[in-house]
């Protein structure tokens, strides 16, 4: 559990730093297409990877009988799709940002986790 | 005097105009007409896809409109603005201004454009023919990515604003010296985008889905036609739109040498020879039926 909650910590980062710096320097009008697919390829698999570890971590705690866990993690789970709800092309820069800001709070909360570990 | 117009309005931002990215139309001023045909192009696409099939139907005594679809030939950015409600509110406006004009009068497309041409049919029960070429319902053709798995992710987080399929071999033509020709053009941007963005794949994939809820409401004689090849879409979405709809006069045709632009393809001879036989067949049956009717009141 210790080994996923380090590999949702990396894949945590992976995606802040790749989204950021998706917005910044891939996703302009002169990137070519193939650059651009790719690099959204990559940013979906990250996701995939987050998701899926997000969900067997919170049922891992649910199953633990540790409640207070898992709310926070289904929440993480569900808001990339909230946001995708709500976004339009035009407010795209700005709920990135928000996306980014919630993928930096979903961190900081699996470090949490992580540091407390041993008393689970 | 026939008059043949030919007319290109709209500024486009795209690198090159040369093409009819925006706009065809083609009708007679002074003769009556046999009918009318409107026809919508493909996602991504323009106008340009249609342009032989619609002269050929000028040809045969039609007058033929062509319209550039909301968020199409112009820059990406529109298309990415663009919802489906653009598509079926234009289509519906569009139609509305037409129709009273003709008393015949057909609607058809390729690709998206006849899910286009379902969802107006679904709406207006008073369309003489439906023509749906390469009906695109399902997404599930042969050259659908092998990441396909994560377009669920793509379509329903920010993603899909970010996410571009690039168009690439074979473009959906099977003729190689006719793709070699359209892969020329679409470098230079000027008949279709070279990409498909997601968010345009999102909004397609949302109307499909709309038309196949309400299929059972189409009641207009229709020709479907569907290149077992289809590199976008199986014949899957051509069979459930056999299958479903409610019309009495319905054909299938499937087509073996051609890819999913089957106006361009190999077989796109049989493709307008096919449509005319439909045309005709209807309003040979038309004809019959106003016959009878007046028959029957002369009787009376």
């Amino acid at each position: 559990m210790q080994t996923l909650l380090i590999f949702l910590i990396i894949i945590n980062l992976l995606l802040i730093v790749s989204l950021f710096v998706g917005i910044q320097k891939i996703f302009k009008e002169d990137t070519s297409p193939k650059t651009r697919a790719y690099y959204s390829i990559y940013l979906s698999v990250l996701l995939f990877l987050y998701l899926a570890m997000i969900i067997v971590v919170a049922l891992h705690y649910f199953i633990l009988a540790h409640y207070e866990a898992s709310p926070f993690l289904f929440m993480f789970f569900i808001f990339p799709f909230a946001i995708g709800n709500f976004t339009s092309y035009k407010t795209l820069r700005l709920f990135t940002f928000l996306q980014i800001g919630v993928f930096i709070l979903s961190l900081i909360y699996i470090i949490y986790l992580y540091a407390n570990f041993k008393y689970i | 005097m026939t008059t043949n117009t030919i007319a290109k309005i709209g500024e486009s931002n795209i690198k090159a105009q040369k093409t009819d990215m925006d706009y065809i139309l083609i009708h007679r001023e002074t003769i009556q007409p046999n009918g009318a045909v409107m026809l919508f192009h493909g996602l991504t696409g323009s106008p340009y896809e249609l342009k032989k099939y619609a002269k050929f139907l000028f040809n045969k005594g039609f007058d033929v409109y062509c319209y550039c679809l909301p968020g199409h030939g112009s820059h990406q950015i529109d298309i990415n603005n663009v919802k489906e409600k653009d598509w079926r509110d234009f289509a519906e406006k569009t139609y509305r201004e037409l129709r009273p004009n003709y008393a015949d009068f057909f609607v058809g497309g390729l690709c998206l454009g006849a899910v286009l041409a379902l969802n107006l049919a679904e709406e207006n029960k008073d369309i003489t023919g439906l023509i749906c070429l390469s009906t695109t319902l399902f997404l599930d053709g042969w050259t659908i990515p092998w990441y396909n798995f994560l377009m669920p992710l793509g379509l329903n987080t920010i993603l899909r604003y970010y996410y571009t399929f690039p168009e690439r071999e074979p473009f959906g033509i099977k003729n190689e010296k006719v793709r070699g020709t359209i892969s020329k053009l679409m470098q230079k941007n000027t008949v279709a985008m070279d990409n498909y963005p997601l968010s345009s794949i999102y909004e397609l994939l949302a109307l499909s889905k709309r038309v196949r809820r309400d299929i059972k409401k189409v009641f207009a004689p229709i020709l479907i036609v569907h290149s077992l090849e289809d590199d976008l879409t199986s014949t899957r979405s051509a069979k459930f739109t056999y299958k479903n709809i409610s019309s009495f006069y319905k054909e299938y045709m499937e087509l073996t040498d051609s890819y999913h632009l089957v106006l361009y393809d190999n077989e796109r001879e049989k493709v307008y020879n096919k449509t005319m036989e439909f045309i005709n067949a209807l309003s040979y049956k038309r004809n019959i039926t106003l016959k009878e009717l007046q028959n029957k009141k002369g009787r009376k």
